[in-house]
């Protein structure tokens, strides 16, 4: 959804003239991108704190023996969230930060 | 024990074996006191004769069916590449003239994408899934059929475009406009849009299979913890087929709507875009790669640990790499148009990804490498294919990271080099595993060992072949030669490596033939295999080699990620889960039953009826591609005489032959905890309706991506002084729809309180709101000042009306089969499944209805 959301909003500014506003100095591609990639690792930021919270406590529990079978897959289940989260956080902040410093609509 | 020649082919985990003990193939005659066993057997047997083998839907027969028709279509595709290299073995040869070699290029690289690979590694999760999950068959076993004759007879459709010398040649993609009505007015584009579009439908049918049979129907204490790395990788595989797949079907439809009925979509001069059906195209082509490489990764996560004797190291790692890439993979799409003219954020955002998709990749990779550094790897024939995937893969990884680099990719795009690039992937990282896996399962395939000899002869030919063949092209595409030129000119530095190629491929061929020989020789006189050649330690390997036809007596109780190597015995534990699985080895005896599990801690919940054999799935099929093959010839009599076939085999194929519920069945629920079901499980059916809205909900998807991408062409939308489109009839059938959704929920409530009369009144209202709301829409169409051929806006607006409508058909469709079985009277509380599917798609169809309607009625005022 973020990459067709931002591909979207890059293509409908530079083909139709769109969100041509500033913020800041900033123009209002550069911003709407950005805001889309800071929104998606927003998002993603808080499934990492809640994913890490659940984490530690059924290690926890885990450690205290109270696990179940069922304890045991929540932990993996977890685990990979919270991977996946993480390697999608540095992927949205490395593919969003070049709007950064490029001219957004600027052609090959 | 030791892996060794001396113990290749001895059990190496005789306990474990024991109960699966297969049971003779040939039905015996049956008493109360034959075994069970034996009576097992001569349930879940399919029918013999020329019929029985059209009706047949044994995992086992309909996996190594697919298998084998895939790799048919491998050997047919790898014959096209020889002729290709053979025209280029020397510049200006004239062995091919180029419209032959336009042809041989597109139906070798559509036959390898659509035909081998995907279908290949679904013959593999059909044969294996139930072994590997232990269980005994698949969910949907007719769906299983239907799947495998609409991909076979759409690939024949496909292949038969040479009778009427209508060969594609337009390239693999098909790309716009070269593949429109103007550049290609013949019958070969419609034999690529239509022979592939019904394989791509038997693709979606093994998906939606695949899916379920993998999250509701693993063995008793096989959590998602301790699944197999295959079945993660066929999992999210089969989600990403959905989603490709159904993309590309849409763009299919547009593209024959343009080509046969006058739409605008991909037409610039009325206001389309040829770029859209790149985005549509590579929507579904960069996923696709990804579908054939992660089931890939799977074998290989699988037969690594057998070789090296220790267990996989980073499962969760991997598991996690395995997720990542299959939603990664749907953000890489516009790579393969970045010298189409894109903004520079657009080419950053997609090259960053790119490049990032190296990173799961790379996970995998070392995570293979530390179970290996871990272990004493045994140098057996699969595991020589596995350190081939290693070399020919990584290089093939490390030039796409290249190719992911904007600059790099408009210096090399369309030239030799990405050649080179996409048969190290595609060899190394998908031929490579299918080879080692088949190396690795043949035994418990067929029973019998394969030649180690000439299984590592045919793996060094085959490695040394597509090194010789493809590595060249890496410097013969910096050199400059373009792709798909049938030949080239002297005295550019190009002979020499061309000819290199043309000798390796033939090495590679030598290498595959030799394969198949090893493969045929072995299976006549190969070594028993036994149960447990490799001292494995999944499932499949507890029962005979080959598996009887039910797969398990007595299903596996699972406590470990490696079930053979680490519990005692996996039919031997404790508690009430073995209680239930040895009850459900003896009872029931006269019906197909399977267990379903819960989806993630896999604790037992239903045993169901599992579908017999029937003929009706064939029926649909030869329906479906009569369908497809008139309208390639644009015979609407047969066109219509093809969905009357469809309808009649799914009204036969459903037919409900309700089975009552016995008191043997209650008292078996009672005793077990678990609900039984002789007419089909709830459970599988819920599943299989969510994943059909799924589908749905994508074509809707890519649908209106299509259409705010067109709106991207216009700066004034709708144009040509359409004026938006009127709202009141719409609006009211928008309430009329809702209604409809809101009766069938009634309806499916008063069934549950056992109150047929109300079941009846509100499936009754629902269908003529329903019917109301349709009728409505189709009034309002017919309204309309233009039609569909006006320009892009009218195309895609009738296409989105096209749209609403079917999801009324659907539902309608639906529920007329849930009012005629409540008149028969076959509903109870209990047993109600077709009206509790008609009101979960009743609801979709609201969220569907609205959005759409919103986007079409509603958007052109704002937008």
């Amino acid at each position: 959804m973020y990459f067709m959301l931002a591909y979207l909003a890059v293509e409908v500014a530079c083909r139709l003239g769109w969100l041509q506003f500033s913020v800041g100095g900033t123009n209002g591609i550069t911003v709407t991108v950005i805001g889309l990639t800071l929104a998606a690792v927003g998002v993603l930021a808080v499934s990492l704190l809640i994913g890490v919270g659940r984490w530690r406590r059924l290690r926890r529990e885990q450690a205290s023996k109270k696990d179940t079978e069922l304890g045991n897959t929540d932990l993996f289940l977890a685990q990979v969230g919270v991977l996946l989260d993480l390697i999608f956080i540095f992927l949205l902040l490395a593919t969003g930060a070049p709007a950064l410093i490029l001219r957004p609509c600027a052609w090959n | 024990m030791e892996l060794t020649d001396e113990t290749l082919g001895r059990e190496h985990n005789r306990p474990a074996a024991r109960k699966g003990m297969g049971a003779p193939r040939v039905a015996p005659e049956l008493t109360p006191d034959t075994p069970a066993e034996e009576r097992l057997e001569a349930v879940w047997a399919d029918p013999k004769g020329f019929i029985g083998w059209f009706r047949s839907l044994q995992n086992d027969a309909l996996g190594s069916r697919i298998m084998i028709t895939a790799f048919s279509f491998f050997l047919l595709a790898g014959l096209m590449a020889l002729l290709m290299r053979v025209q280029l073995i020397s510049a200006e040869n004239t062995f091919l003239d180029p419209n032959v070699y336009n042809g041989l290029f597109t139906m070798h690289g559509s036959t390898m994408m659509f035909l081998f690979a995907v279908p290949m590694l679904e013959g593999f999760a059909i044969y294996l899934l139930p072994l590997l999950l232990g269980n005994r068959e698949m969910p949907f076993p007719r769906l299983g059929v239907f799947s495998f004759f609409t991909f076979a007879m759409g690939g024949l459709l496909f292949f038969s475009s040479f009778l009427f010398s209508a060969v594609p040649n337009t390239g693999w993609f098909a790309y716009v406009p070269l593949s429109g009505p103007i550049f290609s007015p013949g019958l070969a584009l419609d034999f690529w849009l239509l022979g592939l579009g019904v394989a791509e439908i038997g693709a979606i049918a093994a998906g939606v299979e695949i899916i379920i049979a993998i999250m509701v129907m693993r063995a008793p204490g096989m959590t998602l913890s301790r699944m197999p790395l295959l079945a993660w990788a066929f999992l999210v595989t089969a989600f990403m087929i959905l989603f490709a797949f159904m993309t590309l079907l849409v763009g299919s439809l547009l593209l024959e709507l343009d080509r046969k009925f006058g739409f605008h979509f991909f037409d610039p001069t009325a206001g389309g875009s040829p770029l859209l059906w790149q985005h549509l195209f590579w929507v579904f082509g960069h996923p696709e790669v990804y579908i054939q490489f992660l089931p890939a990764t799977g074998m290989v996560s699988m037969i690594i640990p057998v070789f090296v004797r220790r267990p996989i190291a980073g499962y969760p790692y991997i598991v996690m790499a395995i997720v990542a890439t299959g939603f990664l993979s749907f953000a890489l799409w516009v790579h393969h148009m970045f010298s189409t003219g894109l903004p520079q954020v657009a080419l950053t955002l997609f090259s960053a990804a790119s490049i990032m998709v190296a990173i799961p990749a790379g996970v995998q990779i070392f995570s293979w490498l530390a179970t290996i550094w871990d272990g004493k790897p045994v140098w057996k024939t699969p595991f020589l294919y596995v350190m081939g995937f290693f070399f020919v893969f990584i290089l093939g990884g490390i030039t796409g990271v290249m190719v992911g680099v904007v600059p790099f990719d408009w210096q090399v795009h369309d030239s030799y080099f990405v050649v080179a690039h996409f048969h190290y992937v595609l060899i190394g990282g998908v031929t490579f595993p299918i080879l080692a896996a088949l190396s690795y399962w043949l035994p418990k395939f067929t029973g019998k060992l394969l030649d180690e000899r000439l299984g590592k002869i045919a793996f060094w030919l085959s490695f040394i072949g597509i090194n010789v063949t493809f590595f060249p092209m890496h410097i013969v595409g910096l050199l400059g030669m373009p792709r798909r030129v049938y030949t080239y000119e002297p005295n550019l530095g190009w002979d020499i490596y061309n000819q290199v190629s043309t000798v390796g491929s033939f090495l590679f061929a030598a290498g595959v033939l030799l394969f198949v020989f090893n493969v045929f020789y072995s299976v006549r006189r190969g070594r028993p295999a036994g149960n447990n050649p490799w001292g494995a330690d999944s499932l499949e390997w507890a029962t005979t080699s080959p598996p009887p036809n039910y797969g398990f007596a007595e299903l596996p109780n699972v406590r470990s990620r490696h079930p053979l190597w680490e519990q005692k015995d996996v039919f031997e534990e404790e508690g009430a889960t073995n209680r239930l699985l040895e009850g459900l080895a003896g009872w029931p005896l006269t019906w197909r039953a399977a267990l379903t599990t819960s989806p993630v801690d896999a604790r037992p919940r239903e045993v169901f009826r599992v579908a017999g054999p029937s003929i009706w799935p064939f029926i649909a099929a030869v329906g479906l591609i009569l369908i497809f093959a008139a309208e390639i010839f644009s015979r609407r009599d047969l066109v219509i005489s093809g969905a009357v076939i469809m309808i009649v085999a799914l009204i036969g194929w459903h037919w409900p032959y309700r089975v009552p519920t016995t008191e043997k069945e209650l008292q078996f629920e009672r005793e077990h905890k678990v609900l039984v079901w002789p007419n089909g499980s709830p459970t599988v059916n819920r599943w299989a309706m969510s994943l059909l809205i799924l589908l749905l909900a994508i074509a809707l998807g890519d649908l209106l991506f299509s259409y705010f991408y067109l709106r991207l062409e216009h700066n004034v939308w709708p144009p040509d002084n359409i004026g938006p489109p009127n709202l009141l009839l719409p609006g009211i059938a928008t309430v009329l729809v809702i209604v409809a959704a809101a009766a069938m929920r009634w309806a499916h409530a008063r069934i549950q309180r056992d109150d047929m009369r109300g079941l009846r009144i509100g499936a009754a209202l629902a269908f003529v709101s329903g019917a109301a709301a349709l009728g409505l829409l189709v009034y309002d169409f017919q309204q309309l000042p233009f039609d569909h051929t006006l320009n892009a806006y009218t195309s895609i607006f009738f296409l989105l009306g096209g749209f609403l409508m079917l999801l009324l058909v659907v539902g309608l469709g639906q529920n007329l089969y849930a009012q005629v079985v409540s008149w028969v009277g076959r509903y109870s509380a209990r047993e109600h499944v077709a009206v509790d599917l008609n009101a979960m798609y009743w609801v979709a169809a609201v969220v569907m209805w609205l959005v759409t309607a919103a986007v079409l009625y509603v958007a052109p005022y704002f937008i």
